[in-house]
């Protein structure tokens, strides 16, 4: 540049003079990012994205499993009372030494049913270009339009498409057919009652510290992205991982569940509440089930989740699709704007598949009471009904965006 | 649910210009610190007024975090951009640079250096962190046309540095280039 006759742009001089420690290409792919994403996401659920994630999403993204991560963290905040109280005083509860009475022991039924599905996931086959699997989700909140309470429900289907072999990509196009509308004929009419808005309000968050978000009604748009990064996959614990690492996990129970303790222990330690511990085991082990892993890893994660301590196994239960299977109860409970709530996973004993992964009230708040919510329904629901090898890609909506 | 993917999506793309933001301001240390605060009041807003976090947004996050600091901790500040003066006068650059590269950077950055510091704000967001006129009235929080006014000046009085620092004057070439020399107290130095 010095001496040249046609003097370059002073800002493209400046620019050449940047120092190569400002320079971004150098700073990609630090330790140091990728340890704060995780430490980010797993923050308090003030969004509507942790609020939404009752389902842990086994994601080749740190982020969304940190985030449901989270939710099972905050677990036992509100219920100090031990497993054991909570279970006694839990209606379901009845362990046979407790009450030997009770008619048909659920428990022990759940816990049958779950062996058979550990059993059916052994011989499922294991080999395809494309995992696949697609959800339909449904979320209840509570909206608030001149000084008027009514319940709105926002439901969506989700496609993931992870491909497993070198050079193939992972898609994910989620809020497909995606609405938002008054919950049942009551809402609907409150909603009309005030005049039809296209936004209403909604809380999100903690209770003790929520936020207004505003809810748009009507169709939405889907969104694709895509979920792979650099090899990997999805997301075990803190890591990412590649389909290699997944075809490595351990299958038996107890190396699949010191497995996961380990990771949980790199990003807990090994202090805090045993059913926290049990709580982040259990999420794992259901996310496992849905990710392409051999047949023993899926059978030995359901034979951990019948052993964890506090987790609760119940017989007999139905998904949000009417399908029957066995409910894998999380420990603890979590606070929502709703009320107390419940997590659980829902598992078909016959085919060893993931059914539905929900959320349900089971202490409602006053502003879903007023919205004619009640005990026992499912606010938050992922439920499965598809998954499975293909050899080609899923297609993308032209409306997607990115 | 999209909104943990999208925040994914912006964090991958936009963490090293964050960071190579704030290490102009702060240092590397320091500037990871403020980076990682950033992306965490990001990620606590995506859903209020920030649907969708622009890098312009995140620089002045960054910007007002590091302002913050010097208010708050005035010490460690001072500390952390006395480091960060010492990368962007370029005294590290690599040895394996070609000698006239080093010198013609030296000069950028002398000239730079002899600036008012709003005006090597404004040229350094829109010359090393890529930044349009907009995006860069957006972190500095001022309108577009003034801005514009802002630019033609800070350009200006660049342009003038630079040919102050060219001017053969061997007076001055010599301690110009011998600062391209690492000091070696200063390379010592905890980051």
């Amino acid at each position: 540049m010095k001496n040249s006759q046609k003097r370059p742009d002073v800002l493209r001089v400046l620019a050449d003079a940047r120092p190569d420690e400002l320079d971004p290409a150098r700073l990609t792919d630090l330790a140091r990012q990728r340890q704060d994403l995780g430490r980010i996401v797993s923050e308090p659920a003030n969004t509507r994205a942790a609020r939404r994630s009752p389902r842990v999403r086994p994601l080749g993204a740190v982020a969304l499993v940190a985030v449901a991560a989270s939710v099972v963290v905050s677990v036992g905040t509100f219920d100090r009372q031990g497993p054991a109280e909570r279970s006694a005083a839990s209606p379901q509860a009845s362990v046979g030494a407790q009450s030997p009475s009770a008619a048909p022991d659920l428990r022990l039924d759940g816990r049958i049913q779950l062996l058979s599905a550990a059993r059916k996931a052994e011989a499922s086959p294991a080999a395809g270009t494309y995992w696949q699997t697609t959800t339909l989700g449904q979320y209840v909140d509570v909206a608030e339009v001149s000084g008027r309470l009514f319940a709105v429900r926002s439901s969506s289907t989700e496609a993931w498409s992870v491909g497993v072999r070198p050079g193939t990509k992972s898609l994910m196009v989620s809020d497909l057919d995606s609405r938002t509308e008054p919950r049942t004929a009551a809402d609907k009419a409150t909603w009309q009652a005030v005049g039809s808005p296209r936004t209403v309000r909604i809380e999100v968050g903690q209770p003790a510290n929520t936020h207004a978000l505003a809810l748009k009604m009507g169709a939405g748009r889907p969104t694709v992205m895509r979920t792979d990064v650099g090899g990997k996959i999805y997301a075990v614990g803190p890591d990412n991982v590649s389909y290699k690492d997944l075809q490595a996990l351990p299958t038996t129970s107890d190396g699949l569940r010191r497995h996961l303790e380990g990771l949980y222990a790199r990003g807990n330690g090994t202090e805090g509440a045993a059913s926290d511990r049990s709580a982040w085991v259990l999420r794992q082990a259901g996310n496992l089930v849905t990710m392409p892993v051999k047949p023993g890893v899926r059978a030995a994660a359901y034979r951990l989740m019948a052993d964890l301590p506090g987790v609760r196994v119940v017989g007999h239960v139905t998904d949000p699709l009417g399908r029957e299977g066995v409910g894998v109860e999380f420990p603890g409970a979590y606070r929502t704007p709703l009320g107390t709530t419940r997590q659980r996973l829902v598992i078909d004993p016959s085919t060893g598949d993931m059914l539905s992964d929900e959320l349900l009230l089971t202490e409602p708040s006053a502003r879903a009471q007023g919205a004619g919510l009640k005990a026992g329904t499912v606010v938050n629901y992922q439920a499965t009904s598809r998954m499975g090898w293909s050899e080609r890609q899923i297609t993308v909506p032209k409306n997607a965006q990115n | 649910m999209t909104s943990a993917e999208r925040f994914h999506h912006v964090y991958e793309e936009c963490y090293p210009r964050v960071l190579a933001y704030a290490i102009s301001l702060v240092g590397r240390q320091v500037g990871e610190d403020i980076t990682s605060e950033t992306f965490t009041i990001a990620w606590r807003r995506i859903h209020d007024d920030v649907p969708h976090p622009s890098l312009p947004w995140l620089l002045g996050v960054a910007r007002n975090l590091a302002r913050e600091m010097r208010r708050r901790d005035a010490l460690r500040y001072l500390v952390a951009a006395e480091e960060a003066q010492r990368i962007v006068g370029g005294a590290r650059d690599e040895a394996g640079d070609v000698a006239a590269v080093i010198a013609d950077r030296h000069i950028a950055l002398q000239a730079l250096a002899s600036l008012p510091e709003s005006d090597r704000e404004l040229l350094t967001l829109i010359a090393w962190h890529g930044l349009s006129t907009k995006e860069a009235a957006q972190v500095l929080k001022c309108t577009g046309a003034a801005l514009a006014v802002r630019l033609y000046r800070a350009r200006r009085r660049l342009e003038k540095a630079l040919e102050t620092a060219q001017e053969p004057d061997p007076s001055e070439a010599a301690p110009a280039r011998a600062a391209g020399t690492p000091r070696p107290h200063r390379e010592g130095a905890p980051a």
